[in-house]
């Protein structure tokens, strides 16, 4: 589920955050939807929201479409109410209200539906119930009940105008008022038995609306945050161009550039190297995040993908302590290594993306930490993208980030303009060492030169 | 009467109480009762202590209140399921209170509700302005007088106030309680750019500098006050407070003998005593408000809940000449109502 994913994969809440849900029914949809693990499901939700977002681009519907999106800004989630009616319950005023208000603006919204030709979404006819509670067929969203329903009960209601018009005794006038009551209730009970075979329709209504409430806002973002529709593949997952919409925010707003990177997944696992500061982790980041996308039936922050949907997507960065479990950081990320280790037993499929693995113990047992896991990787052949700064002789898949460009025109490095000196795009390699540029990295990022020195001393032992 | 039509001249009038059995209910009846024939549509709501359902007070049950034909009113969901007349619900509120969302509707037929509203200022204000889109030209809001209450009538334009033996049983002495608030109804106002500003505030003190920018003072309470009483003047001495505002605060901007202009958020929030109030002012300091209201009428009852009787025509004189605004006996407008 969504609750979930926003808080386990990075930049996702900025995504669901910034969609302009109009509806609190739409909201409440939106938390629940479910993740995507068919390939043909994760089509269709895209599908649903390529054929949104060609209707929200059309100029022509810009008129349609302003008003459909004021009608959905006036649903107001009347779940609880139809809970009441399937129950057989007689409802009061002020429910009858909300089932006939909904029902109008159902009525109306599916209007705009067909004129619009969202195909998708399939809003049930209301006009019975429409008629059961406009019987003065006004079609307007108030209601009493009317006198219309019952002529015992208008007859009633006159004499009673009419004792109180003439100031009778108050004696008088109870026992009139209470058979009015009596027939209100009866009246009550009858719309209730009328409506009741109706519960299905209201509620898919209301299911429907939302949906259309939470798939328009996402083709509404998607021109904003310059999202692409991902292929479904069924080899291998590539992007071209992709990118984080929250960090690239964070980079606009201080004057920055997000640089995009191409990468293609296959089904086997991959080792990223690179220098401090190359991006790595934003990068798996990247990845986490637009295979969450578009298995939520969104579209992806790249400029072209094919995605590979799978199960689960197992995460894992080396920084996750959980001090709340009493789990030093090494403890937690070796628990989560058994999570992927698990899913392959179970034939569950699954893309892991493991940042900087075992980088919190010493040297020698990490580097075999990171072999043994690879190891098993490969002999399963799972999709995956593992960091590291460690020099793995085993032969895979590996890329390299390019890293520090040269310094042509001789700048002057700091800290805030380091980033326009790094390349963060990716190379095939073979080369079993890392790149050696930690204490580059460190003297840019102006530590003191005194430590710098004699770090110096003891690499040259 | 004339001041039917000074209350349609408003776009939203509250009628407020002074003191229980001052005759806010008889008065509001009676403004109702003559409101039917006019050709204009009014709405009626109500502002209280939140979730309360009996008088806080006396505990005797909230009134019911008469509602004739084609009248709006707003109240809460169980109160509305509670009513004795045939209404139609035009539409149902998002704002919750205690007693459930507040439904507006229009009455079918003459009957009686009990009416309870927007627990907070801001949620009065918003009613007020929605009503515009049923037509309604004036609203009415049954107002409450509270230190409990988050709700203040002195958002609605106009005011008119209930006074009576139950306040006080000495003529003058009713004279000057009465006056004493309708000073403070109309006290003077902010400049609206700076009340804006201020509107927004909830807690707190805050200081206004000669630039008219707004400082926070960070004195949490004034109860806390005399431990900082060297900085409370560091940005000047326009002092904004907007909670409630007590007699030993009064006394304590009085000593500093600074000139202080203290500004509230309305009469509501000033609860202190006219002896204090006179020599705050009499010292050279000021007092504003941020809104204010227009006090258009008075009502009186000079029936006591303990039996004792004031002279109707001599309290009625002696009202007018202090206040020079209106003023009804409300028995003697509730027999006006069965003769017609």
């Amino acid at each position: 589920m969504i609750k979930q994913a926003i808080q386990q994969i990075s930049g996702f809440k900025y995504i669901i955050d910034s969609l302009n849900i109009l509806s609190s029914i739409g909201r409440k949809q939106l938390l629940s939807l479910p993740f995507l693990t068919e390939k043909e499901d994760v089509e269709r939700a895209l599908a649903e929201t390529e054929t949104a977002c060609k209707i929200v681009n059309a100029r022509e519907n810009e008129k349609p479409l302003s008003m459909l999106l004021t009608k959905l800004m006036q649903l107001r989630d009347i779940s609880g109410t139809i809970q009441v009616l399937s129950t057989e319950n007689v409802l009061n005023d002020i429910e009858l209200f909300e089932i006939k208000h909904f029902a109008l603006l159902a009525k109306s919204i599916r209007e705009y539906v067909t004129e619009l030709k969202i195909t998708f979404i399939d809003i049930p006819s209301l006009t019975t119930v429409i008629d059961t509670l406009d019987p003065e067929k006004k079609r307007i969203p108030h209601f009493y009940i009317y006198d219309k329903y019952s002529s015992v009960l208008a007859s009633l209601r006159t004499q009673l105008n009419r004792m109180t018009a003439n100031k009778s005794d108050e004696k008088d006038i109870e026992p009139i008022r209470f058979q009015a009551q009596r027939i209100e209730d009866e009246v009550r009970k009858n719309i209730a038995q009328q409506l009741f075979p109706h519960v299905q329709a209201l509620s898919q209504a209301l299911q429907e609306v939302a949906r259309l409430d939470i798939v328009l806002a996402k083709a509404i973002k998607i021109k904003e945050l310059g999202l692409c529709k991902p292929t479904i593949g069924d080899n291998e997952t590539s992007y071209k161009g992709l990118f984080h919409p929250e960090i690239k925010n964070a980079l606009q707003q201080q004057n920055k550039e997000f640089q995009p990177v191409d990468i293609s997944i296959p089904m086997q696992p991959t080792v990223i190297t690179g220098a401090n500061m190359a991006g790595k982790s934003v990068l798996l980041k990247s990845v986490a995040l637009a295979q969450t996308m578009a298995q939520f039936g969104f579209y992806v922050a790249a400029q072209s993908a094919t995605i590979v949907p799978v199960e689960q997507i197992v995460t894992s960065a080396g920084d996750g302590e959980d001090e709340l479990q009493g789990l030093s950081s090494f403890a937690a990320e070796m628990l989560r290594l058994n999570t992927t280790i698990d899913n392959t037993y179970k034939g569950i499929r699954q893309l892991v993306l493991i940042d900087e693995l075992a980088r919190t113990t010493n040297p020698a047992e990490g580097k075999a930490i990171v072999c043994g896991m690879l190891d098993f990787l490969i002999q399963h052949n799972i999709q995956s993208l593992i960091t590291t700064h460690y020099s793995i002789d085993i032969p895979c898949r590996k890329l390299r980030v390019k890293g520090f460009t040269e310094n042509r025109n001789n700048e002057t490095i700091t800290i805030s303009n380091i980033n326009s000196f790094i390349d963060y795009s990716l190379e095939e390699t073979t080369e079993k060492e890392v790149p050696h540029e930690a204490l580059k990295i460190a003297e840019i990022l102006g530590v003191d030169k005194d430590i710098l020195e004699r770090t110096k001393k003891y690499l040259k032992k | 009467m004339p001041f039917i039509n000074n209350i349609l001249s408003h776009r939203s009038v509250s009628i407020v109480g002074l003191e229980k059995n001052t005759g806010k209910t008889e008065t509001l009846n009676y403004v109702l009762h003559r409101l039917q024939k006019m050709d204009t549509q009014v709405a009626l709501t109500s502002i209280g202590v939140d979730g309360e359902q009996t008088d806080s007070v006396t505990r005797t049950p909230k009134p019911e209140i008469t509602l004739f034909e084609g009248m709006i009113f707003v109240t809460s969901e169980k109160h509305y399921l509670k009513r004795r007349i045939v209404s139609e619900i035009l539409n149902i509120s998002n704002d919750r209170t205690a007693l459930g969302r507040l439904i507006t509707a229009r009455a079918q037929s003459t009957g009686k509700v009990i009416l309870s509203g927007p627990s907070d200022t801001a949620g009065v204000k918003r009613l007020i302005d929605e009503m515009g889109q049923f037509g309604v030209q004036t609203t009415i809001v049954d107002g409450a007088l509270s230190r409990l209450s988050l709700a203040s009538p002195a958002v609605t334009d106009a005011m008119i106030l209930a006074t009576g033996a139950a306040l006080s049983a000495n003529i003058p002495q009713l004279v000057r309680q009465t006056r004493f608030v309708q000073q403070l109804i109309q006290l003077p106002t902010v400049e609206s750019a700076l009340a804006a500003k201020l509107q927004s505030l909830n807690s707190g003190m805050w200081a206004i500098d000669a630039e008219g920018n707004v400082h926070d003072l960070e004195i949490p309470s004034v109860f806390l006050l005399d431990r900082r009483e060297k900085d409370i003047f560091r940005f000047g001495t326009r002092i904004y407070v907007s909670g409630a505002v007590s007699d030993k605060l009064l006394s304590f901007l009085r000593i500093q003998n600074r000139n202080v202009e203290l500004i509230v958020n309305d009469f509501t929030k000033i609860f202190v005593s006219q002896k204090e109030f006179n020599s705050f002012l009499k010292s050279g300091n000021s007092i504003k408000s941020v809104t204010r209201s227009k006090l258009i009428a008075v009502t009186i009852n000079p029936l006591s809940p303990s039996g004792f009787l004031l002279d109707s025509d001599t309290l009625r004189e002696e009202m007018k000449k202090a206040l020079g605004v209106e003023v009804y006996d409300v028995r003697k407008m509730s027999n006006s109502m069965d003769i017609q």
